[in-house]
C-alpha cells in the first residue's frame, strides 16, 4: 500500500484490474448488478468519454454503464499506477453501442474498491 | 539553419506559384521546388496592396499546453462567435462547431461580408443542463440539446484591417436543429432496406445531427456530414437518451450528407442517400464544366473505407443550383488499396474504385454490404479512420487524412492520384506523403491528423484531434504534442511532407473546419470541446474552477477569469 493507504500496488493492482473486469462481465452477463460489488462500492460512478461525443456519467451499477451481454477484455497485466490510487491499462468493449469502443479505462481506488471508473475510447 | 528554425516560407515559393510559372514557359517538370527572394511581411500583412499569404513570415512553433490560441508572433485571432450568442431571428448560436464554410455577401475596399455556414456536432449535457447520465434527463434536457445541434448560418463582417465580428442578421440567420426544417431526402437509398436493423429511408424527414467536416459546392450550397448519428436514441454509456424516435431502427432520416444553401432559407434543404449511410466525416466536391461530380466521403471509424460518388448527370455552372440534381442519380464507390490499406510499412501503391449496390439495403449500411462481396478483402480496404479530405485543385489529386488506429496511433496523410487525373477514374495510385509521431525538435511532429484545406498557394493546412484524455500524458507518446494544434504541410519541394506547426488551441480542444476569407488574409476555425474532460473528472457544475478549461473568457492556464468553456469560431489573421 502507499504511504496514503489508498492504493494496492504490484501484483495487487493486477489482482484489481482482474476482479473489476470479472465483476463487470459477470454483471453484464447475469441477471442483475450483483456481481459489481466484489470490486466496487455501491456509490461507485462511471464516466464514458469516446470520441466526438461528450463525456458522461453515471452510476456504475446501472445497465446504462454495465450493458446486457456486453463484455470488456482489459490488459491486467499491462496496468500503471498513474497517481495515488488512480490506476490505468488499456481494454477493449464488446457489445457496447459503438463496435470500436476500445482505449484506456481509468480506475478510481479507495480501500481496495472501484469508486470511479473512466473509459476513454478516442 | 536548422529544420526547427526555419523561417516558413521565406526561401521556397509555393508549389502552384511555381509549377504554373514554368507551365507558362513550357517547362513543366514535377516535384522540384526553386529558392526565391525572402519575402518580408509588413506590419499591416500587406504587400504591393495583397495580402502576404499565411505561409510566410513565420517559424514553426512549439507545441504549447497553454488555455488560449497560441500562434505566431504577428498573428491573432477574433473570437467570431460563441455557443449561446444571438445571431439573429431570435436564434442563438449552436453548440460544439466543427465545419466551416464561407458564402460572400460583399468585398469592398472599406468592409468585407459574408456568411458562414456552421456544423454542431454534438451538445455537451455537462455544460448545458448538468444532467450526464443518459437515462434521467427530463424533456427539458432532452430539448435544448437538440436545439443546439445541426448547424448555423451566421453574418460576419469585418472594416478595412479590423477584426472580424458577428452581425446579428435577419435576412440569413438561421438555425438547423436535430428536429427542424423539413428535410427533402434524395436518391436510391429512399425505401425499405428490408433490415430489421433499419427503419425505411422516408422521401422527406425533420432536422439533422452529428454534423462533422462538410463540403461547399460551386453553386453556393455548404454539404454537412452526419457522422456519430446512431448515438443520440441510446441510453446505454455513450448514448444521449432521447429516445427510440431517434434509434436506427426507427428513423431512416439521419445518417446522411446534408445540404443547405445558406443565402436561402425558402429553399428546402436535402439529405443525398446516395452517398451512402456511415459516419460521414466529410464530402468533398470536385465539378468541372461538362464533367460528372465527384465527391469523396470518408468513413470516420477503425477500419472503415472510403468512398467517392460520381454523378450520372455532368456539371454545367450555367444551370447554378440545379445542379443539385445531380446528387439524384449516380454511382457510389469505395476505395481498394494495393498492396495493402493499412500496413504502416507500405508507404504507396495503387488502387481501385469497387462499385457499391445502389438500393435501399446496400446504401443503408455500404460498411456490411461491402464487406460482404466475394471481392472484399480487410487487408486492402480498411483504412486508419478516414477523416476529412481535400482536393489539389491544380492535379486534381485527393488529400485524405488517416488520423489514428491501434497499429498507427500518430496517423499519416495520403494522396490519391487518379489515373489521368481524372476524379472519375476507375484506378488510382497512392502515397502516403506526411506521416505523423514525434519530433526531437518538437515542432514538426503531429499526430491525429484530422481536418485539411489547401491554400491558394498550394499549401495543405491540417489540424489535429489527439483525445482529451491522451493529451499531456507524459506516460504516453502523445505528450511530446502538448495540446492539439495547427500545421502547415508542403506537398510539393524540398520540404515536402514535413508539418510546420502554426499553434495550438485551449485545453482539451481540437480545432476543427479550417476555411479561408476569400482574400486568404483570415482563417476561420472552430474551436470544439473545450475542457471536455471536466465532466468525467469529476467537475462540479457552476464551480469554473472546477473547470479544466476557461477558454475564450478566461485562461486556466494563468488562472485568469473562471468561467465556462465555449466553443467559438475564430479568425485568425494579421495583428
Amino acid at each position: 500500500m502507499t504511504a496514503a493507504g489508498l492504493l494496492p500496488e504490484g501484483t495487487a493492482a493486477v489482482d484489481l484490474v482482474r476482479r473489476f473486469a470479472d465483476a463487470f462481465n459477470a454483471a453484464a452477463a447475469g441477471d442483475d448488478l450483483a456481481p459489481l460489488a466484489a470490486a466496487s462500492t455501491p456509490t461507485a460512478v462511471a464516466g464514458f468519454l469516446v470520441e466526438s461525443h461528450s463525456g458522461t456519467v453515471q452510476p456504475l451499477a446501472s445497465r446504462t454503464s454495465v450493458p446486457a451481454g456486453a463484455r470488456l477484455d482489459v490488459d491486467a497485466d499491462g496496468v500503471e499506477v498513474v497517481a495515488s490510487g488512480v490506476l490505468v491499462t488499456r481494454f477493449r468493449g464488446h457489445g457496447f453501442a459503438r463496435d470500436d469502443f476500445a482505449g484506456d479505462v481509468e480506475l478510481h481506488v479507495r480501500d481496495g474498491q472501484v469508486v470511479r471508473v473512466v473509459f476513454r475510447a478516442p | 539553419m536548422s529544420q526547427d528554425q526555419q523561417t516558413v516560407g521565406t526561401g521556397t515559393v509555393g508549389r502552384r506559384v511555381f509549377i504554373k510559372g514554368l507551365a507558362a514557359t513550357g517547362a513543366l517538370a514535377g516535384g522540384m521546388a526553386v529558392t526565391g527572394p525572402a519575402l518580408g511581411a509588413p506590419a499591416n500583412g500587406h504587400a504591393r496592396g495583397r495580402p502576404t499569404p499565411f505561409s510566410q513570415g513565420w517559424t514553426s512553433q512549439p507545441g504549447r499546453f497553454v488555455d488560449d490560441v497560441s500562434l505566431p508572433d504577428g498573428f491573432t485571432y477574433d473570437v467570431v462567435a460563441s455557443y449561446g450568442d444571438a445571431i439573429g431571428n431570435g436564434q442563438t448560436f449552436g453548440y460544439n462547431n466543427d465545419f466551416v464554410a464561407y458564402f460572400p455577401l460583399r468585398d469592398s475596399h472599406r468592409r468585407e461580408e459574408g456568411l458562414l455556414w456552421v456544423n454542431h456536432e454534438y451538445p455537451d449535457p455537462f455544460f448545458l443542463h448538468g444532467s450526464t447520465n443518459p437515462a434521467t434527463k427530463t424533456a427539458e434536457q432532452i430539448r435544448i440539446e437538440q436545439y443546439v445541434v445541426g448547424g448555423s448560418v451566421i453574418r460576419v463582417q469585418r472594416d478595412g484591417d479590423g477584426p472580424w465580428k458577428l452581425r446579428r442578421d435577419r435576412h440569413h440567420a438561421r438555425r438547423i436543429t436535430a428536429t427542424s426544417p423539413r428535410i427533402r431526402m434524395t436518391g436510391a437509398g429512399i425505401g425499405d432496406p428490408a433490415n430489421p436493423k433499419w427503419a425505411p429511408v422516408p422521401d422527406w424527414t425533420h432536422g439533422s445531427l452529428a454534423n462533422c467536416a462538410g463540403g461547399i459546392t460551386p453553386w453556393g450550397t455548404a454539404l454537412s456530414g452526419e457522422e456519430n448519428w446512431a448515438d443520440f436514441g441510446r441510453t446505454s454509456g455513450f448514448g444521449y437518451g432521447w429516445g427510440p424516435d431517434f434509434l436506427p431502427e426507427n428513423n431512416g432520416g439521419y445518417g446522411w450528407v446534408l445540404e443547405v444553401d445558406p443565402k436561402d432559407p425558402d429553399w428546402a434543404p436535402r439529405k443525398h442517400t446516395n452517398l451512402g449511410r456511415l459516419r460521414h466525416e466529410n464530402a468533398t466536391v470536385w465539378a468541372r464544366e461538362g464533367k460528372h461530380l465527384v465527391v469523396y466521403t470518408g468513413d470516420d471509424a477503425r477500419d472503415k473505407f472510403l468512398y467517392k460518388y460520381v454523378s450520372a448527370g455532368r456539371y454545367q455552372r450555367a444551370r447554378g443550383r440545379a445542379n443539385s440534381r445531380l446528387f439524384h442519380d449516380g454511382q457510389l464507390w469505395v476505395a481498394e488499396f494495393a498492396p495493402a490499406s493499412q500496413d504502416e510499412t507500405v508507404r504507396s501503391g495503387t488502387g481501385r474504385w469497387r462499385q457499391v449496390e445502389m438500393s435501399p439495403a446496400a446504401l443503408v449500411d455500404p460498411d456490411t454490404w461491402v464487406r460482404a462481396q466475394p471481392w472484399f478483402d480487410p487487408t486492402t480496404f480498411q483504412l486508419n479512420r478516414p477523416e476529412d479530405a481535400e482536393i489539389d485543385r491544380f492535379d486534381n489529386s485527393l488529400y485524405t487524412a488517416l488520423t489514428n488506429n491501434t497499429d498507427d496511433p500518430h496517423g499519416r496523410i495520403r494522396r490519391l492520384a487518379e489515373e489521368g487525373r481524372d476524379p472519375t477514374a476507375d484506378t488510382f495510385a497512392w502515397s502516403d506523403i506526411a506521416v505523423g509521431g514525434p519530433d526531437p525538435g518538437q515542432t514538426r511532429g503531429f499526430s491525429s491528423p484530422d481536418n485539411l484545406v489547401f491554400d491558394r498557394l498550394g499549401n495543405l493546412w491540417m489540424v489535429t484531434d489527439i483525445s482529451s484524455g491522451s493529451l499531456n500524458n507524459p506516460a504516453n507518446s502523445y505528450a511530446y504534442h502538448r495540446n492539439n494544434g495547427i500545421f502547415m504541410i508542403r506537398v510539393g519541394g524540398p520540404d515536402a511532407g514535413l508539418a510546420f506547426r502554426f499553434g495550438s488551441v485551449p485545453n482539451e480542444a481540437e480545432s476543427t473546419g479550417p476555411i479561408w476569407s476569400p482574400r486568404q488574409d483570415s482563417m476561420f476555425l472552430a474551436i470544439q470541446h473545450p475542457g471536455e474532460e471536466t465532466s468525467v473528472k469529476g467537475g462540479v457544475r457552476g464551480n469554473p474552477a472546477t473547470y479544466t478549461s476557461y477558454w475564450p473568457r478566461g485562461n486556466k492556464t494563468t488562472g485568469e477569469n473562471p468561467s465556462e468553456p465555449l466553443p467559438s469560431v475564430i479568425a485568425i489573421r494579421r495583428a
